[in-house]
């Protein structure tokens, strides 16, 4: 955990409620950024607000958090800066959840690993049951593939830049109409294409391996020597 | 010697330069195979005639296709403002496209799965638009680059694109879509008469010639255009800051119907590269007659570069003009990334690039010779 958290195993790692008190810091020296930033626009050779802009410009992006409630940041309430500096913290439950699940799903497969590689080193035939978990093992390293996107991707909300650039800031200006085409168009095409795939597949399956064929092959034409010549 | 070329406004221009060698090295590449698969109906009738067109392609088009990868990766990480703005601005234009380019691997790899004629034919009209929509699409995009496109940037620098699909889709950027089908398809006809046999070949060799002339023709129609100014002109107006920071609102840029041709009466030795432009096509369409397909294939791959790099000189320094606020226009100078990124990425390029085209050359290099009816039936299941 300490190694994820702070890549050290000495440094401690800090509670919720404690980094939401450092968001709220950042979150008003960001402000002073803001402001700074804002005179520089109006004249560029401020060299005044050039300095304090300088001091202040890492924590910008806390400031930029303010946007979800009001235009501009530097009009915002005790509240509002409050609520900034909570929303700095990502939907726990599905974190903690989530990450153990996909863990889970990693041991599950080391452990598949394991007995078949001892079953490999015996001569007789692996069990029956082996095969029947391996099959339906097969979805398990896809579901743990997408677990850990969703706890890589909500545990770093609300940044899409971690600390520069908020994700509500980050996205395009299309709206909802343009976005349901194309999810529609997309999931029509692939649908129709993996339905497509899927036959083929099934097809491929029932002509069966080439190896199969020649065992087949060679087992007739045995069969066909042993018979009595007549 | 090194320094120089590490200094801002030096990585910015040869990003410039990479920018249209990709640009060039896509529509080069895999420019012919989208040319025979737009020509795919007219030079093969039977079966076996397009499966020998379909492989004279068939181990190369995939690596053809990275060109365009690399092209959109290379706009995102050097022209990140370029980027932002005209994959969301001409989002469902580009997803049409994408469509488009989706139907054309699978077409590549399902057709010969199963020898039903109808699933066939099905997977051949794919191929067909798969190929022809964004030959025609990609002009499209190019004539709305010299018109400019209606976009602003706010003051946080968000960019916000005022366009629709339709505004996309006008006659004059129609034209330069044609340009583009015609030279793309005058390239595809080059590359089945040097690599095919028998019928196929002569198919190509007769539409080649005809299209050759019109690609010229059309180009220099296109010519006509920017002199008429019907075709946009921006002139930057405010003085150019090469080394200045990347933010598109602090400079000043006019519209100005002469602008286009501005580069070329500075430096009138300029004027080589759109005259290569209506030549090569020109001497492609001897060769077609001539049957030198060795040269032919050259002058084309020449006429799409000339044709290609006219653009990017007549615009030079601006990538993509705004046609609502032409100040918020984005130029060399002001939509590239960081120093940083783009002095990384040059190293990367040119150690992988050289590698990349050595390999490429090779491949084609072991695929040298005709593909034919004959070779196509002993291939088997082998080739597509």
């Amino acid at each position: 955990m300490g190694l994820i958290g702070t890549r050290s195993v000495d440094r401690p790692i800090a509670g919720i409620d404690e980094l939401v008190a450092r968001a709220q810091a950042r979150i008003r020296n960001g402000v002073v950024a803001y402001d700074a930033l804002d005179k520089i626009k109006a004249d560029r050779n401020d060299t005044a607000a050039r300095a304090v802009f300088d001091a202040s410009s890492k924590d910008l992006g806390y400031a930029l958090l303010l946007k979800r409630y009001l235009a501009d940041p530097r009009q915002a309430s005790e509240q509002q800066i409050k609520g900034a500096a909570w929303s700095t913290v990502p939907y726990v439950p599905l974190l903690f959840f989530g990450f153990r699940l996909m863990v889970a799903c990693g041991f599950v497969l080391a452990a598949i690993f394991a007995v078949s590689l001892w079953h490999t080193t015996r001569e007789t035939e692996a069990p029956h049951w082996l095969f029947r978990v391996a099959l339906v093992a097969m979805p398990l390293p896809w579901i743990a593939i997408e677990i850990g996107w969703f706890v890589a991707e909500v545990g770093r909300q609300p940044w899409i830049i971690d600390g520069v650039l908020p994700t509500f800031l980050a996205t395009s200006e299309l709206g909802v109409i343009d976005l349901l085409l194309t999810i529609a168009g997309f999931t029509l095409v692939y649908g129709v294409l993996a339905v497509i795939e899927v036959r083929l597949m099934l097809a491929a399956i029932r002509k069966g391996p080439e190896v199969a064929k020649v065992i087949d092959d060679l087992r007739a034409n045995a069969e066909l020597a042993m018979q009595p010549a007549e | 010697m090194i320094e120089f070329l590490f200094d801002y406004e030096t990585l910015r221009v040869i990003w410039w330069i990479l920018l249209g060698v990709l640009l060039i090295g896509f529509a080069a590449t895999d420019g012919f195979d989208m040319g025979v698969g737009a020509l795919l109906p007219f030079v093969a009738k039977t079966d076996a005639q397009r499966r020998v067109a379909i492989n004279t392609i068939g181990p190369v088009w995939e690596g053809n296709q990275v060109w365009f990868i690399l092209g959109g990766g290379a706009i995102f990480a050097a022209w990140p403002a370029l980027y932002a703005l005209s994959f969301s601005g001409f989002y469902l234009a580009m997803f049409l496209v994408l469509l488009a380019l989706i139907m054309r691997p699978v077409a590549f790899k399902y057709r010969s799965k199963r020898p039903d004629p109808a699933w066939r034919t099905g997977w051949d009209r794919a191929l067909f638009v798969g190929s022809a929509v964004p030959a025609l699409i990609f002009g499209v995009a190019v004539g709305n680059t010299l018109q400019g496109v209606p976009f602003h940037f706010t003051p946080d620098l968000r960019p916000v694109y005022e366009g629709s699909l339709f505004g996309l889709l006008n006659p004059l950027a129609l034209y330069c879509g044609l340009v583009s089908l015609a030279m793309l398809v005058t390239h595809g006809a080059a590359w089945l008469t040097f690599k095919a046999e028998g019928t196929v070949a002569d198919r190509a060799r007769a539409i080649g010639a005809r299209c050759a002339l019109i690609t010229a023709a059309l180009f220099a129609g296109g010519g006509v255009l920017v002199w008429l100014g019907l075709l946009g002109g921006y002139r930057v107006t405010s003085p150019i800051v090469w080394d200045g920071p990347s933010n598109p609102l602090v400079k000043t840029v006019t519209v100005d119907a002469t602008a286009w041709l501005a580069n070329f009466h500075a430096h009138p030795l300029l004027w080589i590269v759109p005259a290569l432009g209506i030549a090569a096509p020109l001497l492609a369409a001897l060769g077609f007659r001539a049957g030198l397909e060795g040269w032919t294939f050259l002058a084309s791959k020449l006429g799409v570069a000339m044709i290609i790099a006219t653009v990017g000189l007549a615009m030079f320094p601006i990538l993509l003009p705004s046609s609502s606020n032409p100040s918020h226009s984005l130029a060399v100078f002001d939509a590239s990334s960081s120093r940083a990124t783009l002095r990384n990425m040059l190293i990367a390029t040119a150690i992988f690039m050289p590698m990349i085209l050595a390999y490429t050359g090779w491949v084609y290099r072991v695929l040298w010779g005709k593909v034919g009816e004959k070779s196509v039936e002993k291939a088997g299941s082998s080739a597509y």
